[in-house]
């Protein structure tokens, strides 16, 4: 079968076509739940997409992700001309690929990301989320702008694969489509879409090709929701190395798994997994 | 499961009128539709009336590769037939077939070696076709000796048990499926099992509801390859969903849409 996947980029000895990639997450807004270890870092970046994206380079990311917590009903509430400014905002400040997910709540995403998708044609955009309610509304626009369109399922490889081939039928090239399955953090839920991860990459090895995307996996906002690595107790460990840690051991362990893209923020867990990538790869 | 489309043979009254008459669209759209409704190769058989032709070989091969591109199976009990027809076809090509006879297979083997092609072996000599698993896995064996002394690769051989009727030799299709599972331990990795399920439906009635859960039974022990009519539909959604049972095929709802 022929692709453009590397299956086993940890394994192979040359011909790889495509290494694992990372990508830093950034936000057009900072949320009251951002952990306040990360603000040590990144306090002074909030409503500044295109300063954060600047610094991806500095922290050797393949990527940039923008999420847009600011247009969320609960968060900002950001309308479509914001959501299409932070966009503008990072294009300007970055030469790396860039993601944005939505907001998570359909009817949001309906009016921002076909608006995204429109605006920046030519941009090759990998925009999110495309979900099983609201993905003929977002692939209308996708479909014609060359960028991609990343599929989100909840952790359920037969709705993975059928979402992949409604996609499809709707006109979005099937190389034009990112899948994820929900991530989570360790010790929330983290082996169950390992698995999934895995039997994905598992199925594409075997040559069914609406699994032979890319898969992507998100371990910082899954981060922020363990307390085991936000919490200042000391009999868990110092608390800056330990949040990192658990970023970071998510990101490996979804690496294993299979995942093609981890989207991450941490600048420490994202230096570590750098390393992983770099030195497992090097004959590649 | 890799299906090989068997429509187009003479001893289809259709297809030999075809034949007769030079109609190349008849021809062309039976190819097309086969491989349409999910035929990977086509086999190719000039029937009982022109079954010495080359001229007839040339034709038919020639009006199935202008239509479409794939590998075509060389179906003929001449030897002659097939050498000219692996010269004249620019595709892929798989020889069906030749028995486990010693000469004969050596032929075969030297011919599928020249022309880079595959080839189906029947697990029957000159003394005929045994009637248990264990005279066809001694057939078998004996075959893939003689393939390796002539050093041509085994991922190149599809092996045939020989399908009979199912209304004339009725416990020969659990035989058959119990050999397709032996096959497969004579090698490692296994060589490549080939049925042809429409034998077994020969003169019975409901014949794709007999060929579908034959195919399903073979399925299961492993079987690689078919030569089957891929315009049967009910067939076709057979070996879809024996994939997902099998565990081979990821399920979604859309199973039947894919190919």
């Amino acid at each position: 079968m022929e692709n453009n996947m590397n299956f086993f980029p940890f394994l192979n000895k040359g011909g790889v076509y495509s290494l694992p990639k990372i990508a830093f997450e950034i936000y057009d807004y900072i949320p009251e739940n951002y952990p306040g270890i990360l603000k040590e870092y990144f306090s002074n970046f909030s409503g500044k997409p295109g300063m954060w994206a600047g610094a991806a380079r500095e922290f050797k990311a393949d990527m940039v992700c923008l999420k847009l917590i600011g247009c969320h009903p609960d968060e900002r509430d950001f309308g479509t001309a914001q959501a299409v400014n932070s966009v503008k905002d990072v294009l300007e400040n970055t030469d790396l690929p860039v993601i944005v997910i939505g907001t998570g709540i359909s009817q949001k995403d309906n009016e921002i990301l076909p608006a995204i998708a429109n605006h920046f044609k030519g941009q090759n955009l990998i925009l999110g989320c495309a979900r099983q309610e609201n993905y003929k509304e977002i692939v209308k626009e996708a479909k014609h702008s060359g960028g991609s369109i990343i599929l989100e399922v909840p952790v359920d490889i037969n709705l993975a694969k059928q979402l992949s081939i409604l996609i499809s039928e709707e006109g979005m090239p099937l190389d034009k489509i990112v899948i994820y399955n929900t991530s989570a953090a360790l010790g929330y839920g983290f082996e169950y879409v390992y698995s999934i991860i895995e039997r994905i990459r598992l199925a594409a090895t075997s040559g069914d090709k609406f699994l032979s995307t890319p898969q992507l996996a998100i371990v910082s906002t899954e981060t922020w929701k363990a307390k085991e690595a936000t919490a200042d107790f000391a009999q868990w460990g110092e608390n800056k190395a330990r949040y990192a840690l658990w970023e970071a051991v998510g990101a490996c362990g979804y690496l294993a798994a299979g995942a093609d893209i981890v989207v991450m923020h941490h600048p420490e867990a994202i230096k570590a997994v750098r390393l992983l990538i770099d030195e497992l790869t090097e004959n590649n | 499961m890799y299906i090989i489309g068997e429509r187009i043979n003479g001893t289809f009254s259709n297809v030999n009128e075809a034949i007769k008459k030079k109609d190349k669209s008849f021809i062309q759209k039976l190819a097309v539709s086969q491989i349409q409704k999910g035929a990977d190769s086509l086999d190719i058989s000039l029937g009982p009336e022109f079954k010495n032709s080359t001229d007839a070989m040339k034709w038919l091969i020639n009006s199935v590769e202008e239509a479409v591109n794939t590998t075509l199976c060389i179906d003929s009990p001449k030897f002659e037939i097939i050498e000219f027809a692996l010269k004249a076809a620019k595709s892929p090509k798989i020889i069906n077939s030749s028995t486990c006879h010693d000469e004969k297979l050596d032929k075969y083997i030297k011919l599928a070696k020249e022309y880079n092609s595959s080839l189906i072996v029947l697990t029957m000599d000159e003394t005929g076709l045994p009637k248990d698993l264990e005279g066809r896995l001694a057939l078998a064996v004996k075959a893939v000796q003689c393939i390796q002394d002539n050093d041509f690769s085994i991922d190149k051989i599809y092996l045939d048990p020989l399908v009979m009727p199912v209304n004339i030799a009725q416990d020969q299709a659990k035989t058959v499926i119990n050999t397709i599972r032996e096959f497969q331990i004579i090698t490692s990795p296994p060589v490549k099992t080939i049925a042809g399920l429409s034998n077994i439906s020969q003169n019975t009635k409901n014949r794709s509801l007999i060929n579908r859960t034959f195919l399903a039974l073979l399925m299961e022990a492993g079987l690689n390859s078919a030569i089957l009519d891929p315009m049967d539909s009910d067939l076709m959604d057979t070996v879809k969903a024996t994939q997902i049972l099998l565990n081979k095929t990821i399920y979604c709802d859309s199973f039947l849409k894919l190919r």
